[in-house]
């Protein structure tokens, strides 16, 4: 959905300005710091271009960011904190199961 | 969109030690017995393989063997953007062709986190786009 903002640069604290020239096949650089990385690229009414850092999730990981992915990986982090790792044997996990099962 | 940083680990290396399932958190176990009766034996099962499969390896050898090609595992390790509030990355491990798990690794231990369907058998063309629901073209019959 496109962005209603008449001067973009009100809600940005300006940190860095450069001038670059446009290479003819349509290229800029922004410089190493930025390589890898992905970029939103949004194109303002008021013809500013605003560059956004984004993170790209792959289609197939979207399993991971489901909602309840999501609640399970808020649940890990409180058990997180006071679990001491152990190795598991399958018995245990079976009756664990079982037991919530019957339970 | 805020970007999050992996923090340091804060744990001693034990890339040589062989790993360990740690299969504790309750969240699993619940997830587990949410299952049909049927369908839970047949995950344990997968698991019960899978462990004893993935603890003959050290940490070491699953970081370098993990990705396609030769001398490959098979687990198909991939990091999530995923992070713990410890800082731990999160990744996914294939426990068999129709399941992956989410991990967290602390120490030598793999600590399960959840369940899913494995995306990779859910693409049957090489190059991970399933195209069976598109038209084909039939001239090259």
């Amino acid at each position: 959905m496109p962005r209603v903002n008449n001067n973009t640069t009100d809600n940005f604290e300006v940190v860095d300005t450069n001038v670059k020239k446009i290479h003819p096949s349509g290229q800029i650089t922004l410089g190493k710091e930025f390589a890898g990385q992905f970029i939103q690229i949004e194109k303002l009414a008021t013809g500013q271009i605003l560059l956004t850092p984004v993170d790209v999730i792959p289609k197939h990981h979207d399993t991971f960011y489901t909602k309840e992915a999501k609640q399970q990986l808020a649940e890990y982090n409180k058990f997180e904190k006071t679990h001491t790792p152990k190795r598991t044997s399958m018995n245990n996990l079976r009756k664990k199961v079982a037991a919530k099962r019957n339970g | 969109m805020v970007k999050n940083k992996p923090v340091p680990r804060k744990h001693k290396s034990t890339n040589t030690e062989l790993v360990k399932l740690d299969m504790e958190f309750e969240g699993l176990v619940n997830q587990l017995a949410g299952y049909e009766e049927k369908k839970c034996e047949s995950v344990l099962d997968a698991i019960e393989a899978f462990q004893s499969k993935v603890e003959k390896y050290t940490w070491d050898q699953l970081r370098k063997q993990s990705t396609k090609g030769r001398g490959k595992t098979g687990f198909n390790i991939e990091p999530l953007n995923q992070f713990t509030t410890e800082g731990e990355q999160i990744s996914s491990i294939r426990v068999n062709q129709k399941i992956r798990a989410r991990f967290a690794r602390k120490d030598e231990y793999m600590i399960l986190i959840s369940l899913h369907p494995d995306h990779d058998s859910a693409y049957k063309v090489k190059g991970g786009e399933d195209i069976s629901g598109l038209p084909q073209d039939e001239s090259e019959e």
